[in-house]
């Protein structure tokens, strides 16, 4: 288990950045996910800390720069997007090919192969040849390569792209298992913002060669440092606003339409500053038309229904509210199907604390947030 | 971390190298072709253009170049013409008959050319097929001569380049993806105009590949001439063989080749203009 | 495509051309065959004799050999050279590239008589009178187009993770290389190989101005087929295509119709 950092790292093709000036601490035994668009940089990350891309500034493996070091001698386990294994060798030689590069005894060579084979389910298959092997083996056999020369740290290229959804769930489970079990640091890349959550300890986001924002799942999705990691991460409704006053420790903003919400923010905020608000689709639920009472402390918003769609376990609604604005919100399919349809007029609600405030323009920075939920690197 | 330049540098070095020597070559007898020439392998020193002199002035050496770019030229065009079916055949034949006219033609293709053109003097000489025929018919009485003179180069020519266009031609068509013909299908295309509508476009960089490829190769032929013409139709390369090894005039043969060699390189660079500007014409 | 039956014009043609095409190897063989001193086709009564002569004779016999020889050589030489060439080629972006892939193809365009003339000059002119060693350089030279190009076409289509893949796993790079990527490119340095061994084998033209003490097979076969009149020439060279043809169909998976054309 190591700790990798990385420090001010560049990456330029001519005048192109991959990466800009990018510093990332990893911790020992951690699964980071980077997770961002293609063309973000995150695979470049990878390849910089693999030792197969040129770069200026600083890896770190447990405080020992290793820059210096040719990708043959970093000991680290690469999963691959293709899963790049060797054609002309046999699932066992695969497998012991890391080790045999480490010279290391014939015995004992065969036996943590064995080890490996057990260990990712593909008895029977030793002898087999890659082509012969189903998607989901190769993967195996991919992981098993990696892992068998028990690397400082393991690196996966989005290595269950290339599977269909119902294997590539399960595989996320055993993957995570796997994980934990034999306690590697690990670094995985994707573009896929659901298998980022379900997988990772911490997830970077990254756009454009800069990590936009840090932290744990529930932290980037709860709180995103930006419109870029709201927009990426769930469905969110984007409302440029004004703020009013605060009150009671609340923020009134008025909407570009002429509603007014809440927004409960530790920010630092001024009367008529021009904020993005943010709310989650799945955040607002519809209340049923009745009479409505002004004095209530909930926040209400009234609209008629555009377009519904139905997803099986969720549906999908777009309201457009009095005031013009467009708003979605996804409400759980619970007690059966629930008949709302275009043109009937409903009710939204939601809490102060779901809204959350974004600057204005993409610069990265939190307005202003507290250090608890800043993670945005500049 | 080591550099682009300098690691591929190391990797082409050898064989830039190789190329150096090739082009080291050239450069002497570039350097040749304006010495004095003064038979039997001897030259004097001195710049002099006397041998390209010689050479542009002398209507006899000219009559070579002429003859030769005219029999490269119509020889071309009959390769074009035999060899197009046989590439358009590959394209649409059963993949195991593809595989058996493969064969023949990489067999061809890997044959020396002086076994080929032997075989073709043997078919023409006066015990071959063709003169054994015409007597048994009785339409002649003795062998009738059908070598050593341009009809006999010019088939043998044609025979041996055959090859060399239809590969291109084919590897064009190959490559013409097989939705495009289905689409035209489905749109109501006869099989002729798919042909001329799509087929003989899209085969047209092949044709160009060939072409040119066929028409250097006719241009500077030397054993087909040799050895069906028998000395009595030599076109320029052996013209240059002879100046070379009969009388050993080097400088005056480094000249003709400087000649030729700078037609050839003018031929491909107009050939690739000529074909760039067809081609682009047809991607309306 | 469908509907063969609707192509019948052109089937025949290509049919036709390809017979024209087949004739005079056909021919050569019938001469080979024959019992008596002439060539006649079709043959008059059937012999190998005229087979058996070639081993009688001398000059045949040597130049096989002599050709196999400098063939091999110039081929390993030239495949050396054309896969370090083609992984520059492939794999680095350099100022030139373009350019040096066409001074790598030259050797295809300058007319044969003129290669064999400047080699003849220039190897005179440093008094370089080993035929060998002359016959060697120019060999390579008319293989090394033939070998880069299918090398830089395998290079091409190879994929690169597989490399990385090994160099993560503790190999160096000419480990990697050598455990990994040769073996999984080697099809095409075998096509390339077979290339560059037929395009130093059959050479003519370049190669007669170079011949002093030691012929190649071709040369042989040609100043034989200028003086002598009997079968004997017919038989070497039906010798050759019957090896020709044994080994096409044998190395059919290597060398094929695509592999000629990788540009």
């Amino acid at each position: 288990m190591q700790k990798i950092e990385f420090r001010d790292v560049v990456v330029r093709y001519g005048t192109l950045h991959a990466l800009r000036h990018l510093s990332l601490t990893v911790e020992p035994g951690e699964f980071l996910a980077l997770l961002g668009p293609s063309g973000c940089g995150k695979t470049t990350l990878l390849r910089v800390l693999g030792g197969f891309t040129a770069y200026e500034g600083s890896v770190l493996f447990d405080g020992e720069p290793v820059d210096a070091l040719p990708a043959h001698r970093r000991d680290i386990g690469i999963v691959f997007q293709d899963y790049a294994l060797f054609p002309h060798k046999t699932v066992r030689e695969n497998i012991a090919f890391g080790l045999r590069m480490r010279k290391t005894p014939a015995r004992e060579t065969a036996a943590r192969v064995e080890d490996m084979i057990s260990l990712l389910h593909l008895a029977g298959l030793g002898d087999r040849y890659p082509t012969q092997l189903s998607g989901g083996q190769q993967q195996r056999v991919a992981l098993a390569r990696a892992i068998a020369i028990r690397p400082r740290v393991l690196l996966l290229d989005e290595p269950l792209g290339a599977l269909d959804k119902k294997l590539r769930e399960e595989m996320q489970v055993e993957l995570r298992q796997l994980q934990r079990n034999v306690g590697i640091t690990t670094i995985f890349v994707t573009h896929d913002q659901e298998e980022a959550l379900s997988l990772a300890d911490r997830i970077a986001v990254m756009n454009a060669g800069v990590i936009q924002q840090i932290g744990t799942t529930a932290e980037v999705y709860e709180r995103p440092a930006n419109r870029f990691v709201a927009e990426f991460m769930g469905q969110s409704n984007l409302l440029p606003a004004t703020t009013i006053e605060r009150r009671h420790g609340i923020w009134l903003c008025r909407l570009a339409g002429g509603d007014v919400i809440p927004a409960a923010t530790d920010a630092a905020l001024i009367a008529g500053q021009k904020v993005l608000l943010a709310l989650r689709s799945e955040r607002l639920q519809l209340i049923s038309a009745g009479p409505y009472d002004a004095s209530a402390a909930a926040p209400m918003l009234t609209g008629t229904v555009d377009h519904v769609t139905y997803l099986g376990g969720l549906i999908q609604i777009r309201v457009r509210l009095a005031t013009g604005e467009i708003l979605k919100a996804a409400v759980q399919n619970a007690s059966g199907y629930r008949s709302i349809s275009a043109g009937s007029q409903v009710r939204l609600t939601f809490e102060p604390g779901d809204v959350v405030v974004l600057p204005e323009d993409d610069s990265g920075a939190a307005v202003g947030a507290s250090a608890a939920t800043q993670g945005a690197v500049a | 971390m080591r550099t682009n330049a300098s690691a591929a540098g190391r990797l082409v070095a050898p064989g830039i190298a190789a190329v150096a020597v090739f082009f080291s070559c050239l450069g002497i007898m570039a350097y040749y072709s304006f010495l004095p020439s003064l038979g039997m392998a001897r030259v004097g020193s001195g710049f002099t253009w006397a041998n390209y002199g010689a050479f542009l002035g002398d209507p006899f050496s000219l009559s070579y170049l002429w003859r030769s770019l005219r029999v490269a030229t119509y020889t071309t065009a009959i390769v074009l013409l035999l060899g197009y079916p046989v590439a358009y055949f590959m394209s649409y034949c059963r993949p195991r008959t593809r595989m058996v006219v493969s064969v023949l033609l990489l067999v061809q293709f890997f044959t020396s050319y002086v076994i080929r053109t032997y075989a073709i003097v043997l078919v023409l000489g006066r015990y071959g097929i063709i003169n054994q025929t015409l007597q048994a018919l009785g339409i002649t009485q003795e062998p009738t001569r059908l070598l050593f003179n341009e009809f006999a180069v010019a088939l043998g020519i044609v025979i041996v380049a055959i090859p060399f266009m239809v590969f291109p031609i084919y590897s064009s068509i190959a490559a013409i993806p097989p939705n495009l013909l289905t689409a035209a299908e489905s749109l109501g295309a006869t099989r002729s105009k798919i042909f001329r509508e799509v087929i003989l476009p899209m085969s047209m960089p092949g044709v160009a590949a060939g072409v040119v490829i066929v028409y250097l190769f006719n241009f500077t032929s030397f054993i087909t001439p040799s050895l069906l013409g028998g000395g009595y139709f030599d076109m320029i390369a052996n013209l240059i063989y002879d100046q070379a090894m009969n009388t050993q005039e080097y400088p005056l043969a480094a000249a003709t080749s400087m000649i030729a060699l700078l037609l050839t390189i003018f031929i491909v660079y107009a050939m690739q203009k000529l074909f760039g500007f067809m081609i682009r014409g047809t991607e309306r | 495509m469908s509907n063969r039956s609707r192509h019948l014009p052109v089937t025949i043609a290509a049919v036709l051309i390809l017979l024209l095409l087949c004739a005079p190897l056909i021919v050569l063989f019938g001469v080979a065959l024959n019992e008596g001193p002439q060539q006649l086709f079709p043959p008059r009564g059937l012999s190998i004799r005229w087979f058996l002569n070639i081993f009688a004779r001398d000059g045949f016999i040597k130049a096989i050999v002599f050709s196999v020889e400098l063939a091999l050589l110039a081929t390993v030489a030239s495949l050396v050279l054309g896969v370090l060439a083609g992984l520059a080629i492939v794999r680095y972006r350099f100022f030139g590239r373009d350019l040096l892939m066409t001074l790598f193809m030259s050797p295809l365009i300058v007319p044969q008589v003129v290669v064999g003339m400047a080699f003849l000059m220039a190897f005179s002119a440093a008094r370089i009178h080993s035929s060998f060693l002359a016959l060697f350089v120019l060999h390579v030279i008319l293989a090394l187009p033939f070998a880069i190009r299918v090398v830089v076409a395998s290079l091409t289509r190879f994929r690169i993770s597989l490399e990385e893949a090994a160099r993560s796993l503790g190999a160096p790079p000419w480990k990697a290389f050598f455990l990994v990527t040769f073996p999984v490119i080697r099809t095409g340095v075998v096509s390339a190989g077979v290339f560059a061994f037929v395009a130093s084998f059959e050479n003519f033209t370049a190669t007669q101005f170079l011949v002093w003490d030691r012929t190649t097979l071709p040369v042989e076969i040609f100043s034989y087929v200028q003086t002598e009149n009997d079968p004997t020439g017919a038989a070497m060279s039906a010798l050759v295509v019957l090896v020709v043809a044994v080994l096409v169909l044998l190395l059919h998976r290597y060398i094929s119709v695509d592999a000629l054309n990788h540009r």
